[in-house]
């Protein structure tokens, strides 16, 4: 499979449409389920998922294989959501509702699968963004800190203290579910 | 009330990766487009790319020609303007030459003084 996608990156480089439909048709599925836990939202992960895609088409030639071509995408895909959150901070309030709704809708999707949604997910979806994204990147998806750092365009001392923080205040809620029940 | 383990800080346990793979698996991946409409995006997007490229050169020739007209303009319609315009800027490039030839070679004596 990893000649395969050599194959495909080599090919959707110069240009070929075919390669670059089975390299992004390969890879969705991975960029749309980061986006959907980063995002916690159905309709913003797809929309995003969309727009790294076409940035992605867009700049193919200049990924030069230093990390995996699905590290490449997210890294894109973190940058621009980070970017259309900061456009749309004005909204915040609009925004802060319609997490909440997409929360909802996600829980009750995956309880209609016969998954429960746990305390974890709860606390996930409470945290800020900047602190899901630095822990699901580090320990989900096992990139070290120097990684996150670059992917995010910051230090790495910087995403060290997010991480902790944001596993810090995850306790801290699973502790008030804790004695709540 | 359930007593979860006292984990440090930092530590991520188990069970929380767990939680998000079940996730994962029951939220699939949404409405994944085809191949064929990957491979119809990529060539809509080639094809943008390659006006935007056309327009961005189309562009900067334009301005090109604008500036070099405007200068061979103003050159014929007033030489003496363009001629007084060069001697100005020889004479600044001479001084700044000079000064700074002046002002290295005081720095070299102050070093070996």
């Amino acid at each position: 499979m990893i000649l395969e996608e050599e194959d495909w990156i080599r090919k959707a480089q110069q240009g070929d449409t075919n390669a670059m439909g089975a390299l992004f048709k390969h890879h969705y599925s991975f960029l749309y389920k980061y986006l959907l836990k980063i995002t916690m939202n159905h309709s913003v992960a797809e929309d995003t998922a969309q727009d790294t895609v076409i940035r992605c088409m867009e700049n193919i030639a200049r990924y030069n294989g230093t990390s995996s071509f699905s590290s490449w995408m997210i890294t894109i895909a973190t940058r621009l959501y980070i970017d259309r959150t900061r456009r749309n901070k004005r909204e915040t309030k609009w925004l802060e509702n319609e997490q909440r709704r997409s929360v909802t809708q996600l829980r009750w999707q995956m309880e209609r699968q016969g998954e429960q949604w746990t305390d974890l997910l709860d606390g996930l979806a409470q945290l800020s963004d900047e602190h899901r994204i630095a822990i699901l990147l580090k320990h989900y998806y096992g990139y070290s800190y120097e990684e996150i750092g670059s992917m995010l365009g910051i230090p790495a001392g910087t995403v060290k203290s997010r991480t902790a923080y944001g596993i810090k205040q995850l306790r801290k809620e699973l502790n008030a579910h804790d004695e709540q029940t | 009330m359930t007593n979860r383990p006292d984990h440090g800080d930092e530590q991520w346990p188990e069970e929380w990766t767990r939680d998000l793979q079940r996730l994962d698996q029951a939220l699939g991946e949404g409405r994944s487009p085809s191949v064929e409409e990957f491979q119809m995006l990529a060539a809509h997007t080639q094809r943008r790319q390659r006006r935007r490229m056309k327009y961005e050169l189309m562009l900067f020739v334009l301005t090109a020609l604008l500036i070099v007209g405007g200068i061979l303009m103003a050159a014929l319609a007033v030489p003496a303007v363009l001629i007084l315009i060069h001697v100005i800027g020889m004479l600044a490039g001479v001084t700044v030459l000079a000064s700074s030839k002046e002002l290295r070679t005081a720095g070299k004596k102050g070093f070996h003084e």
